[in-house]
């Protein structure tokens, strides 16, 4: 079978493909799913390279581990539970002088959000440092649920998946995570629209 | 004669009534919402490509297979499989496993925690010169061959 019609397939057709000897299927759920994977490996660890690296040694990990996953839990919600879990992993065994170079990221990073003025370029970046900081103060639980919801834009249902607890756990963890944030973020509040 | 209702009482359920503190909460949690995006956002455009992530996958699989898991964790995952992928086939060989060996580890328990055979009772009986006679009553119980030689009379 070619790649191209291989990529059409099912997730659950590829899984079982893959249980099955097919290893084009695992190649073609990394080209699936690799764009969000490491969007989310880089919310947590925020730098390219540890990013890769978090996405590639996860990946390796549901290599081994896909031959006995079981397709009771959806593949992507599976996914994302083995890279946040790598990621935070590998944000608590970091040494903390990253958060300097974060602002180094910043700067080379294009910036696509709107710029009005200089005074709210320059307030921007100032805030970006401070909520970055604040969500990297949050418990590791906080943090999951916050990056999933508001960066990734999943459902209660599915966060509750990759986290591994009730819709009612992830409402409240997200509920607690914002007043954190709220505290942490209070001043600049003002400034919002 | 005309009768009409009266309402004397209302009782409201459902929606609870405005709270206007916690609607200034929700009000700031969305505000936080909204910044947080904004913040992430420049991390994220969508054609954001690292030109890493090319070629991902055959990396991952050339890492994958030069590094195989643990073996403990290997054994782990091959009785997953094995129990996803053939369950029939698991649990009877299973069931088939374990009634071979639970005999085989339980019996060296079984046989120590024993209790020691009831003595074996015996009798001669005996005619003296004079016509009468005795009966002598024998006690057996079995012994190790170190023991053999031991008399017990």
């Amino acid at each position: 079978m070619t790649s191209s019609s291989a990529d059409d397939r099912p997730d659950a057709e590829l899984v079982a493909a893959f249980q099955h000897g097919d290893e084009q299927a695992f190649t073609t759920i990394v080209e699936r799913y690799k764009h969000r994977l490491l969007r989310l490996a880089l919310s947590v660890v925020r730098n390219d390279d540890d990013a890769l690296d978090v996405l590639q040694d996860a990946l390796v990990k549901a290599y081994h581990g896909l031959r006995a996953f079981r397709q009771s839990s959806t593949l992507y919600t599976w996914l994302y539970r083995i890279v946040m879990n790598h990621a935070i992993d590998y944000v608590r065994r970091r040494p903390q002088v990253v958060i300097e170079s974060t602002s180094e990221l910043l700067h080379d990073l294009p910036d696509t959000t709107p710029s009005v003025r200089p005074d709210r370029e320059l307030m921007n970046a100032e805030l970006r440092e401070r909520i970055f900081a604040a969500v990297d103060k949050l418990p590791p639980k906080h943090r999951q649920v916050i990056i999933l919801r508001e960066l990734e834009g999943m459902s209660y249902k599915d966060i509750a998946a990759v986290v591994g607890c009730s819709e009612g756990t992830v409402m409240s963890r997200l509920f607690y995570a914002r007043e954190r944030l709220r505290q942490a973020l209070e001043p600049y509040l003002k400034y919002g629209q | 004669m005309n009768t009409r209702s009266v309402v004397t009482k209302a009782v409201d359920s459902g929606s609870t009534p405005p709270r206007p503190e916690l609607a200034e909460q929700v009000l700031q949690h969305r505000r936080v919402s909204a910044l947080i995006r904004e913040a992430y956002a420049p991390h994220f455009p969508p054609s954001h490509e690292p030109p890493a992530l090319a070629f991902l996958a055959q990396r991952v699989l050339a890492r994958a297979h030069a590094q195989p898991p643990p073996p403990l964790a290997r054994t782990w995952l091959a009785l997953r499989t094995f129990f996803i992928h053939r369950p029939a086939y698991a649990w009877a060989s299973t069931f088939a496993l374990s009634a071979l060996l639970l005999p085989l580890l339980f019996l060296p328990a079984f046989r120590s925690h024993r209790p020691p055979p009831a003595p074996v009772r015996s009798f001669v009986i005996y005619q003296l010169p004079d016509g009468s006679a005795f009966i002598r009553t024998l006690d057996y119980e079995p012994v190790s061959s170190q023991e053999s030689s031991h008399d017990r009379s």
